[in-house]
């Protein structure tokens, strides 16, 4: 079993940490590889995933990766999980960065793989993960075929499992192939960036507060 | 004329409140833009009758037409899985600018991968703004960027846009803004089993949280007996949640209005569920105001505490809030 934590190069959110504290309870330290993808070094984001608990750590570093859209990035990663040979992917379900929680999906869309978000329990048996998520007003468990790709959210609640013997970090550097098939759309889907617009309104009392909110 | 989709959730037989408000946002905005609405249910076997009364409830919320699919495919959990295929199948026939998911664990779920789907762009909890300069009403996206609250606007149908998807906040009952359909269309469940299977389900107990329509965040420093006042007298859907908690369907919550009270900052968990239309008031310090992003109104209580909030909600202004 490979279980490959997709982490954000620039520092692991609340969201990804609570999937690697998600993986190291469920697996075996040594079936838990951490990745990331950037065009500079992530070792700092990979080496708390490594102090978490992940007992492998690797980065696809590449220059084309500074201009990926999200499409791109998850073309890169799926990738980078064939290399790997994973089984099963679990990432934060959305960043501290931009927070949009589109990665992942991403990911699952090229990697051709079932995209379940919120996961909040899970077991892996039999080529199936089983699952506990919230949906349609349910909370249902599913069994998800293998390989699929999980979000945990960052208020899942798992007691990290610092491992201050976790040996020095030495980062695996993913070459991939057909860079250039991947750089193809440069364009980005983020949008404009303003400073948002703050004119309160002062409340006179308690009441006026509810009537203007 | 271009197109908008809004998907529709259906529990218990009921088409959601957050449903009904995205579809109210998307008439809101069609109508400038000369745009249609389409209300798509995707949903486990279901009667005439009750797809008829969706139909009806869903058109007097704004939409122009109201497709349904029901299959038992549908009954289940509404994953990528299961919804994604006739969802990418619809929008290759409606080619819509814009899909809208309502608030809830259904657009983190089916969002994203739709957009992966149809090429597009997606925002996560946005709002929907009409921007007027001089010319012709353009329809833009607005999100906050999660790092620090910076806004993130995005052009929808302009010339060279991709389709966009997005996820809106759960919003109050509206007034009624269009008419019941006359006609439900129905369209078949693409053929393909899904490769997901539900072992078990029971309620889910963060339900109430996931689609809020408002939410009560409340400083640690609050005392117990505030507390208790304020989950007493909190507005019907309302939620409140102290500093510290981590209530299941947090992570999922994304209300129409944010009330924040006490000295503390709200927690970042809390903060993330904002949208840039989100209506957010503050009753407490400055140190309340962080990182909000955007203040709609505040209130500085005296010594006194939040008495005299919980003394507004549970009078004249109660029934206010809750319409």
């Amino acid at each position: 079993m490979r279980v490959v934590v997709c982490v954000e190069p620039w520092g692991l959110s609340d969201a990804s940490r609570a999937a690697v504290a998600l993986a190291v309870r469920v697996f075996p330290r040594d079936a838990i590889t951490a990745l990331a993808a950037t065009d500079s070094s992530a070792t700092a984001a990979l080496a708390e995933a490594q102090e978490l608990g992940a007992f492998r750590t690797a980065q696809v570093m590449e220059e084309s990766l500074e201009s990926l859209d999200v499409g791109g990035l998850g073309k890169t990663l799926s990738q980078a999980l064939l290399s790997l040979q994973a089984d099963l992917v679990l990432c934060g379900a959305r960043s501290d960065d931009e927070g949009r929680g589109i990665v992942p999906a991403a990911i699952a869309h090229h990697w051709k793989a079932p995209y379940v978000p919120h996961v909040e329990e899970l077991a892996v048996s039999g080529g199936e993960a089983t699952v506990l998520v919230r949906s349609n007003g349910r909370k249902r468990k599913l069994a998800v075929p293998l390989p699929a790709v999980l979000t945990v959210g960052a208020s899942l609640t798992v007691a990290p499992a610092i491992r201050p013997d976790a040996h020095p970090l030495s980062v695996e550097i993913l070459r991939l192939g057909d860079a250039a098939q991947r750089t193809l759309n440069r364009s980005s889907d983020l949008g404009t960036l303003e400073k948002p617009k703050r004119k309160p309104v002062a409340a006179s009392s308690a009441s006026d507060l509810l009537r203007r909110w | 004329m271009a197109n908008i989709i809004v998907f529709v959730e259906v529990r218990r037989d009921e088409t959601t409140l957050a449903s009904r408000f995205a579809v109210g946002e998307a008439r809101r905005v069609a109508s400038e833009l000369g745009a249609t609405v389409y209300g798509v249910i995707a949903t486990g076997p279901a009667s005439e009758a009750a797809i008829a009364m969706h139909g009806k409830v869903i058109g007097e919320a704004g939409a122009d037409r109201v497709l349904c699919c029901a299959d038992a495919a549908l009954g289940g959990p509404l994953l990528d899985a299961e919804a994604g295929p006739f969802l990418a199948g619809l929008c290759e026939r409606l080619r819509p600018v814009l899909t809208l998911f309502p608030a809830g664990a259904v657009g983190p779920a089916l969002g994203p991968p739709l957009a992966m789907r149809l090429g597009g762009l997606f925002h996560a909890r946005a709002s929907l703004e009409l921007v007027r300069d001089g010319g012709a009403p353009r329809l833009v996206l607005r999100r906050f960027r999660a790092a620090d609250g910076a806004v993130r606007t995005l052009d929808v149908a302009g010339a060279h846009a991709r389709p966009a998807v997005a996820t809106l906040p759960a919003g109050l009952a509206s007034r009624l803004r269009g008419a019941p359909a006359v006609e439900v269309e129905m369209l078949p469940y693409p053929a393909g089993a899904s490769a997901v299977r539900e072992l078990s389900s029971e309620p889910d107990d963060g339900e109430a949280i996931e689609l809020a329509p408002a939410l009560l965040a409340v400083g640690s420093d609050v005392k117990a007996a505030d507390l208790t006042a304020l989950r007493a007298a909190a507005p019907p859907g309302a939620v409140v949640i102290r500093d510290g908690e981590r209530p299941p369907g947090i992570d999922l919550a994304c209300p129409a209005r944010m009330l924040v009270a006490g000295k503390a900052a709200a927690a970042a968990i809390v903060r993330r569920t904002l949208t840039p239309g989100t209506r957010v008031a503050v009753a407490g310090g400055k140190a309340a105001e962080k990182d909000l992003g955007r203040i709609d109104v505040i209130w500085r209580p005296a010594k006194t505490g939040l008495s005299p909030l919980v003394a507004a909600l549970n009078g004249s202004a109660r029934s206010e809030v809750a319409r």
